[in-house]
C-alpha cells in the first residue's frame, strides 16, 4: 500500500462530482452567481466582489455544472473582468481622494484585488503559472476563522 | 472600502456582499436542498457526497455567508460526517470490501479527519487555536 498517496479533492471524487452534478439547488447557486457577474460593476461592485470569491472557490472541473471545458472559462474570465474594472473604479476614486491615497487599508484592498485577479486570470491561463498557494490578503485567516 | 467595517475588506465582510449571500441563498433554497440530502437513509448517502457538503460547511459556513438561522444544517452535516466515518465501511453490493476498497476508504476517513476539525473551528465547536492550513488533499486551492 502506497501510504503516502491521497484521496481526491472532495469534489474531484466521482461519486461526488456525480452527485453535485444532479444537485439542481447548486446549479441554481451557480446560475445566480453567473448573473450577478453580468451587472454593472460599478454600481454593484460588492455584490460582484462578492460572487467573485464564489467563482475564485467553486468554479472548478467537477464541481462547477458546465456542459463543456470552455463554460468555467468563460465564468473565471468574466470575474476577472469584472473585478479589473472595479479595481481601476477604486484607483480612479483614489487619484482624487487624498485621504482614500494615504489610507494603507485601501491600498490593501486594491493589492487583494490585483491578487483575486491574478488567482482567476491564472485558472484559465494554460499552462498554468506558478501561483502562491495562500489566500488573498484581505481574505484572512481563511480556513478557520480565528482571530 | 467597506463604509460600514473599514476593518474588514473581506468579499463577504460589506453589507451589500451579506445581502447577496442571504439573496443567493434564500432564492435558491440550497440551505433546504442540502438538508433533504442529508436526511436521506444512509445506504442512500455516501462518505464522498457527505464530504462535499462537508467541504461547503467549509467554505460557505462563516456568519457573514451562511443565513444564521440555517446553521443547524451545516452542523447536522458535521453530526452525520462524523457517525458515519467512526462506522466500519461497508460495500454498496454486499461483499465483503477488497483490499483496495479498504484503502480507499482509509484515505477518505484521513482526509476527514482534517476537514472535520476546520468545519468545528468554522461552526464555533472546538476550542483550538493552532494554526490550520488548506487540507492536503484539496491540493493547490488557489490555483
Amino acid at each position: 500500500m502506497n501510504s503516502k498517496k491521497r484521496s481526491p479533492s472532495p469534489w474531484d471524487d466521482p461519486a461526488a462530482a456525480k452527485w453535485l452534478g444532479g444537485f439542481d439547488n447548486w446549479h441554481q447557486v451557480t446560475r445566480l452567481i453567473h448573473g450577478t457577474l453580468k451587472l454593472d460593476a460599478k454600481k454593484n461592485s460588492h455584490e460582484i466582489r462578492a460572487a467573485a470569491s464564489m467563482v475564485i472557490m467553486f468554479c472548478r472541473d467537477n464541481c462547477w455544472p458546465g456542459s463543456s471545458p470552455t463554460e468555467l472559462d468563460d465564468v473565471c474570465e468574466l470575474a476577472a473582468k469584472q473585478l479589473s474594472t472595479i479595481k481601476h473604479f477604486y484607483e480612479a476614486k483614489a487619484r482624487s481622494d487624498h485621504s482614500l491615497r494615504s489610507n494603507p487599508k485601501y491600498r490593501i484592498l486594491l493589492d487583494s484585488l490585483g491578487q483575486e485577479i491574478r488567482i482567476l486570470e491564472a485558472r484559465i491561463t494554460d499552462p498554468k503559472p506558478a501561483m502562491p498557494n495562500n489566500p488573498p490578503l484581505t481574505w484572512g485567516n481563511f480556513w478557520t476563522n480565528d482571530e | 472600502m467597506t463604509e460600514s467595517d473599514p476593518t474588514d475588506l473581506s468579499p463577504w465582510a460589506h453589507p451589500k456582499a451579506k445581502a447577496w449571500f442571504g439573496a443567493l441563498f434564500r432564492r435558491t433554497n440550497f440551505p433546504l436542498g442540502l438538508e433533504n440530502e442529508i436526511r436521506v437513509a444512509d445506504d442512500q448517502l455516501s462518505l464522498s457526497q457527505l464530504r462535499m457538503m462537508l467541504a461547503f460547511a467549509l467554505l460557505l459556513g462563516r456568519k457573514e455567508m451562511w443565513p444564521a438561522k440555517e446553521m443547524e444544517v451545516l452542523k447536522q452535516i458535521l453530526k452525520k460526517t462524523r457517525e458515519r466515518v467512526a462506522q466500519p465501511p461497508t460495500s454498496s453490493s454486499g461483499k465483503p470490501l477488497s483490499v483496495a476498497e479498504h484503502q480507499n476508504h482509509q484515505r477518505t476517513v484521513d482526509s476527514l479527519a482534517q476537514e472535520i476539525e476546520l468545519v468545528r473551528r468554522r461552526l464555533g465547536s472546538s476550542m483550538r487555536k493552532t494554526p490550520m492550513k488548506t487540507p492536503d488533499s484539496w491540493g493547490k486551492f488557489w490555483q
